[in-house]
């Protein structure tokens, strides 16, 4: 045996070079695997792709709740003065769904600048009514309706209007709508004694406010739309 | 872990409500409109006074004159409402010792201040005519003109008939509606 043999046998077992090389080679496609695993997160890698959208896009739009108040002749800008009993002063005022949202349930609540008999005596303090005319307007001058009278609040205390809201129209207010209002103010019939230019206790004499007219809609009830 | 859930769902609710968050209200809440308009409303006063000057607002009492000579008294709508037949006006004179006096005014067309008097003569001027408008003792409703402006005054005659010395009266007036 040469000395050779002997040195090979003394040498840890080495792999031919041609095989290391495939092992390398392997260990070179197991990498990339492995990173292409990372970077595509364990999917498999898409080659192709398919997208479809609408054209044109789709428009959508919210609806705009509002609501105006304009005066009709004598309208709430005008002051009601000098009510004596008996006196019902008539005012006229158009109240309209001016957004494109149909409301529900319009509603009134009146302020008053001055906490006094005139607004706080349910018996003898100023009376409220509305009524509408519907399909025509009012004539402001005579009080008459070009349409129908339709009653929407009767006689009612306005010390009951300045803490809760009433209803005026309790169903729809569609958009566009317009509701004619003839608001009267009265003060009831009531008997007070003034005597030698003295007033009475606790008298409504000589008493003046100023009131804040709130109408109020709310929002149709929502709806789910199919087709 | 239920009984943590819970404690956690309650710390959240808790800390809505400090924000002002109610999600029930918000589950509640949808749109809504307002519109405001604002108007005056007021009352006048109604009132007639008697005094010996053209009545101011102010003016209040019941003047107590003698009885020992004819008197002149201004009759005046002092409130701040204009006065008509739906107000009721009532003179009233009261007299002591038995004293016996009338109220008289001189008609004349109806001016805002108007006195029909020739004081010094006692007698009505021009072609008016006298009245008596109320009696002692005896309250008596004053007819108003049809409309009685505010500081409209007439003037009137409280006229002495009988056992006026050393005695007075009281003229009271009252407005009612």
């Amino acid at each position: 045996m040469s000395r050779y043999t002997t040195t090979l046998d003394r040498l840890p077992v080495a792999e031919p070079p041609d095989e290391r090389k495939r092992g390398r080679r392997l260990a070179g496609m197991l990498l990339g695997f492995l990173l292409a695993t990372a970077v595509t997160g364990g999917a498999a890698v898409a080659l192709l792709t398919a997208v479809a959208y609408n054209n044109p896009g789709q428009t959508v739009s919210s609806g705009k709740l509002s609501l105006g108040l304009t005066d009709q002749g004598a309208g709430f800008t005008q002051a009601v003065t000098n009510l004596v009993p008996n006196d019902t002063v008539y005012r006229y005022v158009d109240v309209s769904n001016n957004g494109t949202a149909d409301g529900t349930n319009l509603t009134l609540q009146i302020a008053s600048s001055a906490s006094n008999k005139l607004t706080t005596d349910t018996t003898n303090g100023l009376q409220l009514a509305i009524a509408a005319c519907t399909g025509g307007t009012w004539n402001t001058t005579s009080a008459g309706c070009s349409g129908t009278i339709t009653p929407l609040v009767a006689s009612t205390p306005v010390s009951g209007v300045t803490g809760t809201p009433i209803s005026v129209v309790s169903g729809a207010f569609s958009a566009g709508a317009t509701a004619h209002l003839r608001v009267s103010m009265s003060l009831p019939t009531q008997t007070e004694v003034t005597t030698n230019g003295t007033l009475p206790a606790n008298s409504i004499q000589a008493l003046s406010t100023t009131l804040t007219y709130t109408f109020t809609v709310t929002q149709r009830a929502g709806v789910t739309t199919s087709g | 872990m239920g009984t943590r859930c819970r404690r956690g769902a309650a710390v959240l609710f808790a800390a809505a409500a400090v924000l002002g968050i109610s999600p029930v209200a918000d589950a509640l809440a949808g749109l809504g409109a307002v519109t405001v308009k604002s108007q005056s409303a007021g009352v006048p006063k109604w009132s007639v006074v008697f005094s010996d000057v053209t009545a101011t607002p102010a003016t209040t009492g019941a003047p107590n004159p003698g009885l020992d000579t004819d008197t002149y008294w201004w009759i005046s709508n002092n409130g701040t409402a204009t006065l008509d037949p739906h107000f009721t006006v009532t003179i009233t004179i009261v007299t002591t010792g038995g004293a016996s006096a009338q109220l008289e005014q001189c008609s004349g067309p109806p001016n805002l201040v108007q006195n029909n008097w020739d004081e010094s003569a006692g007698t009505c001027l021009g072609t008016g005519t006298m009245s008596v408008i109320a009696y002692a003792n005896t309250p008596t409703p004053y007819v108003l003109p049809a409309s009685y402006p505010v500081t409209a005054a007439m003037r009137l005659r409280l006229h002495v008939t009988g056992n006026g010395a050393g005695n007075t009266a009281t003229l009271n007036v009252t407005v009612s509606r």
